[in-house]
């Protein structure tokens, strides 16, 4: 480290504190940041260096164990006391590290009136850490081990990325639902549209396809009540069956919440409020957009079929789309 | 055919006629709801004519003559069937001191006694005023399997996991999923289960006690029904695997508990760290 050598008339000041002022009474007297816990016994600044070392040997050992943990996949607890392991091990350790081989006593000094630190402060910081590091780069083992801890953490940290799957591509855009795709129960049952009363809920499922996470949609009965529906979507319930998506648009939670009082439906995740007779328009929380309307039909043999997939993406929003 | 004018013409020399004459009615009119439901509501006369009593003194005033509807707004009960009225009165519900307030969970203001005769003229009313649609009757639970998959020693039988599954996907967005209440738009609370008892919970489905929505028959059949109430008592007094189960209200009590505990020690472990000999 270097530092180019201010002018010691300028400001001659050292840790805030005026030479010729008496020492401050929060401030430790007669301290000196050179000395270190184990300064003059090597055995015990032996001691100290395995005692770290065996911190972050364990958070090798963790590291490799999740990582073992990860690719086996069945034990979730394993996992999480593992991280519980790597980071305690390291952070014991930096700790240790800190109180036997770093220099130095925590001093608490007034900066003066000045914004900037003045030159002799920063003389003494880039002094004291220099001092500082040279006990550590006498154990070069400590750094080595440190080096390949952080690789190792670093792995796996990235593993994980695996299970982040296929890239979306256009997928997002669509569902399973389309042209004549049958409304089903989550046992596979086609509904009729007598089959739910007024006032009546029904989470439904494009036929056949009960695990595809974009589809569900809210089948509803509002009963008497009138909807209030734009042009384009004309013609898209059948009798007073309209059918929604059941994905927030905020962040994706099932929005499944219906008040048949007031015709609306709530996400419990974060109480965004849509109001079923405007086309499930949000009229209170962080929802940006309405949950999209799915075009409902009866097909020859009676049952609820949808006329074609929703027309806008369902969810929350991503990249290319706000 | 008993119609609205002859009945108002007529009125009190009629009334025990059309009493006598609706314990048979009913028989018709109730014979199609099948799983056996309809012994639960009594259709003796004279328990009809008490309901009737109990009626005019403390539900027409807002639900109306022959509970037709008021002018505050409360609803017509000539087709809400007996598992509305055992719903609403067994569960303190009703009456209601203002028809605005939402019907909250209360110590019923009836006695048992009362309340058979009050479902037992409510499941009378289409007779009564000649509207013969019915509405549910109150429903019977089946019983769960004393094996954990479904018997066929037992048929009929019912397991919890058929109840989690279907409470998880029909109840659990409201109630919550260990049934323990939320809250809903304009106000509205949503309530905890755990007093409910099983009859309680078959008769909600049913009837759809607004704000929530009505499950009916062709929604959640008579074995899914009957899984969801069972699921609901075993609700009452869960396992609490993993520990504390904090009034099982989720993510939120979990947190809160975390933060004080965890925090706490967090704080020390700092303090700890910030002592150098």
């Amino acid at each position: 480290m270097s530092y180019t050598e201010p002018d010691p008339t300028e400001n001659p000041r050292h840790f805030g504190i005026e030479p010729d002022e008496p020492w401050p009474d929060d401030v430790p007297h007669g301290q000196d940041d050179s000395h270190w816990r184990y300064e003059g016994d090597p055995r015990g600044a032996r001691r100290a260096e395995l005692r770290i070392a065996f911190c972050w040997s364990l958070t090798l050992l963790a590291c490799i164990g999740l990582t073992w943990a990860y690719v086996d996949g069945a034990q979730n607890q394993a996992e999480g006391a593992l991280w519980a392991v790597a980071f305690l091990g390291l952070g014991v350790g930096f700790v240790l590290w800190a109180r036997d081989m770093l220099p130095g006593n925590e001093v608490i000094a007034s900066r003066g009136h000045h914004h900037v630190c003045p030159p002799g402060d920063r003389h003494a910081v880039v002094e004291s850490l220099s001092r500082g590091v040279e006990p550590m780069a006498r154990r070069p083992f400590l750094f080595k081990m440190l080096g390949a801890v952080g690789g190792v953490f670093g792995l796996a940290v990235l593993f994980p990325l695996a299970s982040l799957g296929d890239r979306p591509h256009e997928n997002l855009y669509h569902t399973k639902w389309g042209r004549g795709v049958r409304l089903t129960t989550e046992d596979g049952k086609p509904i009729r549209p007598g089959d739910l009363p007024p006032n009546g809920i029904l989470t439904v499922f494009p036929n056949g396809d009960l695990e595809d996470a974009l589809s569900p949609s809210l089948l509803i009965n509002i009963g008497n009540a009138q909807f209030h529906g734009s042009p384009s979507t004309v013609g898209w319930n059948v009798g007073s069956l309209y059918a929604f998506s059941k994905i927030c648009t905020h962040a994706g939670c099932p929005a499944s919440l219906y008040n048949v009082q007031t015709h609306q439906l709530i996400c419990p995740c974060h109480q965004s409020t849509f109001d079923v007779l405007e086309e499930c328009k949000p009229v209170f929380g962080p929802a940006p957009r309405s949950l999209p309307q799915l075009p409902l039909a009866v097909d020859s043999e009676g049952y609820l079929v949808s006329q074609s997939d929703y027309h806008e993406a369902v969810g929350p929003g991503f990249w290319n789309r706000g | 055919m008993i119609t609205d004018r002859n009945r108002r013409r007529l009125a009190a020399p009629l009334a025990l006629a059309a009493l006598g004459m609706l314990a048979f009615a009913l028989l018709f009119t109730a014979g199609g709801s099948a799983h056996g439901q309809q012994n639960l509501v009594s259709t003796n006369p004279a328990d009809i004519a008490a309901g009737q009593q109990l009626f005019n003194a403390h539900c027409e005033s807002c639900h109306g003559y022959q509970g037709r509807g008021g002018q505050t707004g409360a609803p017509a009960l000539v087709s809400v069937g007996a598992a509305a009225a055992d719903f609403y009165l067994t569960t303190g519900r009703m009456p209601l001191n203002n028809p605005a307030n939402q019907a909250l969970r209360h110590h019923p203001y009836f006695d048992e006694t009362q309340i058979r005769q009050l479902d037992a003229y409510i499941a009378a009313l289409p007779v009564i005023t000649g509207t013969y649609v019915q509405g549910p009757s109150i429903p019977t639970v089946s019983p769960l399997c004393t094996t954990s998959t479904p018997n066929p020693k037992q048929p009929g039988c019912v397991t919890l996991s058929q109840g989690q599954q279907l409470f998880a996907i029909n109840c659990a967005q409201c109630h919550q999923a260990a049934g323990s209440g939320g809250m809903l738009s304009k106000g509205n609370v949503v309530p905890s289960l755990h007093n409910a008892n099983i009859t309680q919970v078959a008769e909600a489905m049913r009837v759809g006690p607004k704000p929530m929505p009505v499950f009916g028959p062709n929604v959640v059949d008579q074995q899914q029904m009957s899984a969801i109430a069972q699921y609901v008592q075993y609700l009452h007094k869960p396992a609490n695997p993993g520990g504390l189960g904090i009034s099982h209200f989720g993510p939120v009590a979990e947190g809160f508990v975390a933060i004080l505990v965890g925090g706490v020690l967090l704080l020390f472990a700092a303090r700890m760290i910030g002592t150098r000999g």
